[in-house]
């Protein structure tokens, strides 16, 4: 939505759409002509506002497979991070050179703090539930 | 944001015996903040003074602590058909 808005207007400064039909499609995008925020679905942003943990459940459909509870502080996203940020470059590429060998490829230079605080933000309502013949996954805020 | 005060490690294998500890690492705090007070001066002026290690280490160190104090409500549990294990910091 925020994109939305400002590409609004920059249409709006460039003279390509005119005030009223620069209102016209704020109002169609959610933001009230009068520059407020507009408001938000109250439980959904309580849901967000709630959000501590990342929660990962592994619950095995036959009693061959293992148990997997695992709960992780979103704050410790948020540190982990930044600490990234600072890890020298020659470090970074090591550690990059073997997550990549595990088939996970992330770039940790083109990790910035401010990306993965507006993904915590989003979080807030992830829900992941995959149903497999093994086992069931979910993946959860709370 | 207060860094974890116990550790709990749960393991039991199967048909053996179980270990279960309480570790109180709130001792260690102290410890390490009187560390950090001694070792602080020399290595800001080192770091000023223009080593690289220091000044990675005066950059490394609040994230590093950041990412310390972030570990409370850390937990992994995981039980399967070899054992129990349980890690958590409260």
């Amino acid at each position: 939505m925020i994109d939305e808005r400002r590409r609004i207007l920059d249409m709006l400064a460039q003279g390509k759409v005119t005030v009223d039909e620069a209102e016209k499609l704020l109002a169609a995008v959610g933001e009230p002509a009068d520059g407020r925020e507009p408001l938000a679905n109250p439980m959904r942003t309580a849901d967000r506002a709630r959000a501590r943990y990342l929660r990962v459940m592994v619950e095995p459909l036959n009693d061959e497979g293992d148990h997997v509870d695992i709960r992780v502080p979103l704050q410790l996203l948020r540190a982990g991070v930044k600490l990234a940020a600072i890890i020298p470059k020659d470090a970074q590429g090591k550690v990059a050179t073997a997550l990549d060998e595990k088939g996970i490829s992330l770039d940790l230079a083109n990790l910035r703090p401010e990306a993965i605080e507006e993904l915590i933000e989003g979080m807030g309502e992830l829900s992941v539930n995959v149903d497999t013949v093994k086992e069931k996954v979910r993946i959860f805020c709370e | 944001m207060w860094p974890p005060s116990l550790l709990r490690i749960h393991i039991q294998e199967q048909k053996r015996r179980k270990i279960s500890l309480w570790l109180p690492v709130f001792l260690l705090w102290p410890l390490a903040a009187a560390l950090a007070a001694v070792l602080a001066p020399p290595v800001l002026v080192l770091a000023l003074a223009g080593w690289s290690v220091a000044k990675r280490v005066v950059l490394l160190a609040p994230a590093a602590a950041d990412v310390l104090c972030s570990l409370r409500g850390l937990r992994v549990h995981v039980n399967g058909q070899d054992g129990d294990v349980t890690i958590a910091f409260f």
